[in-house]
């Protein structure tokens, strides 16, 4: 509408213009000149707007023959019957050898349709298959829906009648007779196949995980015997066993964190298989360290006994318990494995833990070369260590003459165990300290019960911090609780022994229980947990998906006392391996607290590595990841053989006809060349039109020569 | 001066500090104690005199505790009572437990004690009776044989030690489970307390004896590991 108004005011200017000139000019020359700058104005508005002209014509074709060619994963299957070549190049060397000339000879026009994952025009005249799986049914269904052809020579669907999908030839209606082809080898074939891997898709570090894998043997002796390889990312086999049963179990120890993929390759001794592509499964396993690994190591007491229970509650922890028990020397007692272990062994495994915890252990205990292992784990290694008082410990324990003296935050003192009765107090200026979170403002320290036992320090050492300081009645102060870095670790030292009466005596306000519990909690943040992944927990049901397949991801974020984290929000995104990034949105799971959920689709098959980033109100922003690999989709791999049956009841049902190759070849003969009349309707652009710019020039030609006539500019 | 006499002085000064510091109570500190309950309703809360202390020996020299000789003898209303994460009560007869020992012993349990009791034969009835107003809403259930507290050192595959006969009945350990943790232990139809006891009270086999010692530093160990 508006063009029209423009047109109206321009057409009103260029009469103005004209009026002004009119004096000079008769007023017939004027009325022609204006009507013709009129027309040519409103012309080119017009043609503005694309206007188009659309007409109807009846045209003379030949009548067209449709290939629908199955371009699924199954059609690269090389049948031994076929040597050499693919189901799909046997197809694509018919239908552009034979077939197309026979056709052409005829004038019989031919148009190929893909059917893979969905029907698409294929005019390169080869049809290539891809990896996907196939619908026969549903791509039917969909190229009938948009066929709009009402008078097809023939419709061919050629296919090797293997699908993925469980809907009946019977549960579409077939407007056109369909005439199937079945190209590969219905009978069974000779092939060996991995027929399921059952395995864990996400593990934890160094623990075992068990790969079970079941072979196929098709068409060969149930006890031919066959050899399964267990291949790593870079080509090198893991572990390589032969057997004759079916049944196979590779087992394996992860020794890093991250997503690792394996290849199971199956092979026959010699013996010949027409298609080898299933003998290979890949698979994924996710290595997380989503656990806090703790090693307690101390003498039987209510103190330990408490700690024990203090921190079974926090979800990510695996304790490993030795109990110092008999006279055996050498040996401790395992709490785990109900036997007695030999030290030195138990001390070479700490690389193992996180956390090492000392409960009233005696240096002595030990050999120098298990005190030189402990020193290592917390230096280099950056193991957390936490030491309790009592009186076989610290002094009493001779650790002042043993390397133990250099990683713990105090100067020792000999013969340190006093059995004495402590007010605790915190300090002041460490009462926002973390290891307090939780803590400070809860418990009232001035109306705690005393400590019954202290290991009494000789100084703190100049890199450490006190954090509890004892003080007598008398006003005599004493260190109770510090800590201190140490090379790439750290470690605590509690001197208190007893400190379990705190947990069972309720006085004053003051909770020993709750106070011990969350402290406790907090000295794992420090000691154990200094990978910020700890405090965010990622719950992805699986590492392997279907390319296709919803993947859920749910998200904990945890606060320093490993309870979840109020206020808290995440975002997440899904990256793969080329950069491409699919963001997830996260909702809040109703009745758990700081959890979220959501679920993403995979745009194509790899690695993608998923990036949390969740926000709290008590915290800086945390980060975490985990890792998981999209497949494609080779389920119709799991049987070689082609489904003709399919094929078979499509023609039925379709009124059409089920053809193999050798007499698709010959089923051409039988279409006759005919020509149909076809309605089309025409449109095309007015501005297209040659004859609409030849009459523009000749009006504004006309118009201008009239001016000059006039004697105006 | 030099840095011996320094640190000498330092030593006599934290040592004058707590020494002047420490307060009246039991100075004391050992790796595990158990307090023999001293219950009201009549029944024998006394029997079996010499099992306690013949159980802390046997931790002593076989586990290396530092325990004391003797058991300590509380009543439930005592204020001491949550100084002893366990107690253990044992006897022939009735046993009951007024309103305010039941809050004390269920706020005893919350934080972290635990309960060993021992039926010396009679008190298996009233027991079951005060422990359901003790809780409620918790089963006193069986335990299985496969129970960590059954081969949490020493090995019993089949359970608890049968020491005395009383009913011809099999012996049963039953727990009561808070919070998912087992904060009593009862042995029933075993008689571990007798098998504790000096080797002239009841004549005991050495086996028997043995078997009920070990019984009894599993349910220690137990005790001090959960």
């Amino acid at each position: 509408m508006w063009l029209w108004f423009l047109f109206g005011f321009i057409a009103l200017i260029a009469s103005a213009l004209y009026f002004i000139a009119r004096k000079r000019v008769a007023f017939k020359s004027y009325l022609i000149m204006n009507v013709l700058r009129i027309i040519f104005i409103g012309i080119l508005i017009w043609l503005i707007t694309n206007p188009v002209f659309v007409f109807k014509r009846t045209v003379t074709r030949m009548k067209k023959v449709y290939f629908l060619v199955d371009s699924s994963a199954s059609m690269n299957i090389k049948d031994i019957s076929v040597e050499g070549k693919s189901r799909i190049d046997s197809v694509n060397d018919i239908i552009s050898g034979d077939l197309k000339k026979k056709l052409k000879k005829r004038n019989i026009e031919a148009e190929i349709i893909e059917i893979g994952d969905y029907p698409v025009k294929n005019n390169s005249g080869r049809v290539t298959a891809s990896l996907n799986e196939s619908k026969i049914i549903s791509n039917l269904k969909d190229f009938f829906a948009r066929f709009n052809d009402p008078d097809p020579a023939r419709i061919f669907l050629v296919s090797d009648g293997q699908d993925t999908e469980s809907v009946s030839a019977d549960s579409i209606d077939y407007p056109y007779p369909v005439y199937t082809v079945g190209c590969g080898n219905p009978n069974k074939q000779k092939d060996v196949m991995i027929e399921s891997i059952d395995a864990p898709s996400i593990s934890e570090l160094e623990q075992e995980v068990q790969f079970k894998l079941k072979i196929q043997k098709s068409g060969f002796p149930s006890n031919l015997p066959v050899t399964v390889k267990m291949i790593d990312e870079s080509g090198n086999t893991l572990e390589e066993k032969k057997s004759d049963g079916v049944d196979f179990n590779f087992s394996y120890i992860p020794k890093k964190v991250g997503l690792e993929s394996f290849r199971f390759e199956v092979s026959t001794d010699g013996l010949s298989e027409p298609f080898l592509a299933n003998n290979i499964v890949e698979t994924g396993l996710l290595v997380r360290k989503n656990f806090i690994r703790i090693m307690v190591l101390g003498v039987p007491s209510w103190d330990l006994g408490f700690f024990i229970r203090s921190i079974n509650g926090i979800k990510n922890v695996r304790l490993s318990i030795y109990n110092i028990v008999g006279t055996k020397k050498g040996e401790i007692f395992s709490m785990n494995s109900k036997s007695f272990e030999n030290i030195s062994d138990v001390m070479k495994s700490l690389p193992h833990q996180d956390m090492i915890v000392l409960s009233d252990v005696s240096a002595d205990m030990f050999a120098t070369d298990d005190l030189n292992e402990l020193v290592n784990f917390v230096r280099k290694k950056g193991g957390g260590l936490m030491v309790f008082g009592g009186s076989r410990t610290l002094g009493s324990g001779n650790w002042q003459n043993t390397c133990l003296r250099d990683i713990i935050p105090v100067e020792l003192i000999d013969n340190d165990f006093m059995a004495v009765s402590v007010l605790v107090n915190a300090d002041k200026t460490v009462v926002s300290d973390p290891v307090l979170s939780g803590i400070i403002g809860k418990n009232d320290f001035s109306r705690q019960p005393p400590l019954y036992g202290l290991n009494v320090v000789h100084k703190i050492k100049p890199a450490a911090r006190l954090i509890l300081e004892g003080k007598t009645e008398q006003g005599g102060k004493v260190p109770v609780f510090a800590m201190m870095n140490c090379g790439a670790g750290k470690t605590a030292l509690f001197c208190a022994r007893n400190f379990y009466k705190w947990s069972t005596q309720e006085k004053n306000n003051f909770s020993g229980q709750d106070f011990l519990s969350v402290f406790f909690k907090n000295m794992i943040g420090y000691l154990a947990a200094s990978d910020e992944e700890s405090y965010i927990s990622i719950n992805i049901p699986g590492i392997n998906y279907i390319l296709g397949e919803k993947i859920p991801v749910e998200v904990t974020v945890l606060d320093r006392t490993y309870s979840p984290a109020k206020g808290s929000q995440v975002k997440g995104s899904a990256v793969s391996a080329d950069g491409k990034t699919v963001s997830i949105d996260f909702l809040p799971v109703a009745g758990e607290p700081a959890t979220f959920h959501s679920s993403f689709l995979a745009p194509e098959a790899g690695k993608y590595s998923i990036k949390i980033q969740a926000t709290s109100s008590s915290r800086d922003i945390l980060n975490a990841r985990s890792d998981i690999i999209v497949h494609n989709p080779v389920v119709e791999f799991k049987y070689i053989e082609a489904n003709w049956d399919l094929l078979e009841k499509i023609a039925k049902k379709s009124g059409g006809k089920f053809l193999d190759l050798d007499s698709f070849k010959s089923n051409v003969d039988g279409i006759r060349s005919k020509s149909v009349n076809e309605k089309l309707s025409i449109t095309k652009l007015v501005i297209d039109y040659p004859f609409v710019l030849l009459f523009l020039i000749g009006i504004i030609t006309l118009e201008w020569f009239l001016r000059i006539k006039n004697g105006l500019s | 001066m030099g840095t011996f006499y320094k640190r000498s002085i330092m030593i006599v000064f934290c040592v004058m500090a707590i020494s002047i510091g420490a307060s009246g109570e039991d100075k004391q500190v050992y790796d595990f104690q158990i307090a023999r309950v001293h219950y009201d309703g009549g029944g024998d809360w006394y029997s079996n005199p010499t099992s306690l202390p013949n159980l802390l020996r046997a931790l002593k020299e076989r586990i290396g505790l530092n325990v004391p000789e003797k058991d300590v003898e509380i009543t439930i209303d005592d204020q001491d009572i949550g100084k002893y994460p366990m107690i253990y009560m044992t006897g022939h007869g009735n046993i009951s437990f007024s309103s305010s020992q039941i809050e004390v012993l269920r706020k005893y349990f919350l934080n972290g004690g635990f309960l060993w009791a021992d039926d010396n034969y009679g008190m298996d009835q009233s027991f079951r009776r005060e422990i359901k107003k003790l809780f409620p809403e918790s089963d006193m259930v069986e335990l299985p044989f496969s129970h960590r507290i059954y081969d949490f050192f020493y090995k019993f595959p089949n359970g608890l030690p049968k020491i005395h006969e009383h009913d011809g009945k099999p012996p049963q350990g039953f727990g009561v489970f808070v919070n998912g943790r087992m904060v009593i232990f009862y042995t029933y139809e075993t008689d571990i307390g007798d098998g504790l006891e000096s080797p002239e009270v009841h004549n005991d086999s050495p086996e028997k004896r043995e078997q009920a010692l070990q019984m009894a530093i599993n349910i220690v160990l137990y005790c001090l590991n959960n």
